[in-house]
């Protein structure tokens, strides 16, 4: 385990120092996601010039839940963008270098790339977040604090599980790039509150593709709309389920790997 | 026509690769359904808060109509240059495409049109298909005029091109920067904000409005969209024409003069 961490250290302060000496493309790598997601508020602060509520739900605490839903992301994304490549690793017969080495060669997928830009994404949900939190009617007490950010930790999880799940599916497919991103994609749906969508939708991303526990329920729980108690459990629950499916079908994949032999 | 023929190689290329991945085919739909249906289930939630039936003169159905309609709109003007640029770029291709007889802008660009035809084969389909059936079960009163479809086609024309020297200008600058994952992104929330591919730009303020209205984006998307369910007439719709060749024309000459001199300094340079 120290091992471990010596090593992520020394890879940490490399990607850092990569980051101070290209320090342009860093700030327009971030710059860019906060457009982005600026788009995402316009949108939301356009329609609300329209309606007093949605389903209930104000602008603030519309703001929260799209700010929190960048915290998650954005700490999966910083941490294991690298996932993204392993389909193409395959392709290439690129995933060999992992092998050979004696640590875990998830360790290493997830090692080799620090997404710096990814603190964009975490800059914009923190302003949001810290915008809405003086607007809303949150009794902040050290529980509710740690609250938020187990549920941080959870959601980014959530994520990162997702991601290994469809990158192994890679492992015998010529390209799991698509699906990939067709998954990734209906995290778009906990941008909102889950309830203004059909039945079907909420139970998709409730048991299914558990995005809802990114943002929407834990939103729920610290704005007191919903037990927290329950999406704690529910939370930790799909985390473990996903997680050790994700690190399962990994291991499979990499017994199946036969490289192209270069 | 017989010097545009070694171009059409490329578009064939790209076209006839992009139909190999089969299965890549199978989840661009299944993404494209995922975007368009949570943009149709938002609008359906944002219109049941309402206490009025139209906001910013749109019924439900009618939204639904302008976001399909847009999405196609996106589809059949979908060209994206910078992937080109920057992969070209970084294998040093662009250096050796001098010394073919074909000009890399142009080879780009029939490259980005098999896509688009592969793109367009897969999403109008499914696509004319949900416009078809929400169109004559909502009674939306959007009615399709032979000279409205026409006016489309010759608008969307006009958007292919603005759409790929605009986004081909944009693409330039990763000669600037390596943050070609940041740039990409760069180039679809700008696209995404001023086109009216996001909302209809009838909901910004007035000079926000005014400000997309001029950028080429809202020639891509908004205007043939506009256009093809009738809410441009008259003046407007031909002075938004009028605009969108002026685009046209003038991007085509920017675009050439500035990769002219990109071209020059890549001589001098090498690489």
């Amino acid at each position: 385990m120290k091992h471990y961490l010596n090593i992520y250290v020394k890879f940490l302060a490399q990607h850092l120092k990569r980051m101070l000496q290209y320090r342009a493309d860093f700030l327009i790598g971030a710059g860019s996601f906060l457009v982005i997601q600026a788009s995402g508020i316009l949108f939301i602060a356009l329609v609300f010039a329209q309606i007093p509520d949605l389903n209930g739900w104000s602008l603030d605490e519309m703001i929260f839940l799209y700010g929190y839903f960048q915290l998650p992301r954005g700490l999966d994304h910083l941490l294991t963008d690298n996932i993204w490549l392993i389909p193409s690793r395959v392709r290439r017969g690129d995933i060999d270098r992992y092998l050979l080495r004696p640590i875990n060669p998830l360790f290493q997928v997830i090692v080799e790339r620090f997404q710096i830009e990814a603190f964009g994404e975490l800059a914009i949900g923190i302003i949001l977040v810290a915008y809405a939190i003086p607007r809303l009617a949150i009794v902040w007490t050290p529980i509710t604090i740690l609250l938020a950010l187990v549920f941080i930790l959870l959601g980014s999880l959530i994520y990162t599980s997702i991601k290994l799940i469809t990158a192994s599916i890679g492992f015998w497919v010529i390209n799991s790039m698509p699906i990939m991103t067709t998954i990734y994609n209906i995290a778009d749906f906990s941008k909102y509150p889950t309830t203004i969508f059909p039945k079907l939708v909420q139970a998709l991303v409730t048991y299914f593709i558990p995005f809802a526990f990114v943002s929407f329920l834990p939103a729920t729980a610290l704005m007191n709309k919903a037990d927290s108690t329950g999406i704690l459990v529910g939370s930790i629950v799909a985390v473990s389920l996903l997680s050790l499916l994700a690190y399962r079908l990994w291991l499979k994949g990499l017994a199946s790997y036969q490289s192209v032999g270069n | 026509m017989s010097t545009l023929k070694p171009y059409w190689a490329y578009a064939k290329a790209t076209f006839t690769v992009g139909l190999a991945y089969r299965l890549h085919i199978l989840f661009w739909v299944l993404s494209d359904i995922v975007q368009v249906s949570v943009l149709l289930l938002i609008w359906t939630a944002i219109f049941n808060s309402s206490s009025a039936s139209t906001i910013q003169g749109y019924t439900l159905g009618q939204m639904m109509i302008y976001n399909l309609v847009i999405y196609m709109t996106g589809s059949f003007a979908f060209m994206r240059p910078l992937w080109d640029l920057a992969e070209d770029h970084y294998d040093g291709k662009i250096a050796m495409s001098l010394i073919k007889p074909t000009k890399y802008l142009y080879e780009v660009f029939f490259r980005n049109l098999g896509n688009n035809f592969i793109g367009n084969l897969i999403i109008s389909l499914p696509l004319v298909t949900v416009l078809v059936g929400v169109s004559l079960t909502m009674n939306t009163g959007v009615t399709y005029t032979v000279a409205n479809v026409g006016l489309y086609v010759v608008s969307i024309i006009l958007a292919l091109v603005i759409s790929f020297f605009s986004n081909f200008l944009f693409a330039t600058m990763i000669f600037l920067t390596d943050a070609t994952f940041g740039m990409m992104q760069l180039n679809e929330a700008v696209i995404k904000i001023f086109s009216g591919s996001m909302i209809p730009l009838t909901f910004f303020p007035g000079w926000l409005r005014a400000i997309a209205e001029i950028l080429p984006y809202a020639s891509v998307y908004s205007v043939p969209t506009l256009i093809l369910i009738g809410r441009l007439n008259g003046m407007d719709l031909w002075s938004a024409l009028g605009l969108q060749v002026a685009w046209a024309v003038g991007l085509v000459i920017v675009t050439n003069l500035v990769w002219n001199r990109i071209i020059e300094r890549l001589k001098v340079h090498g690489g």
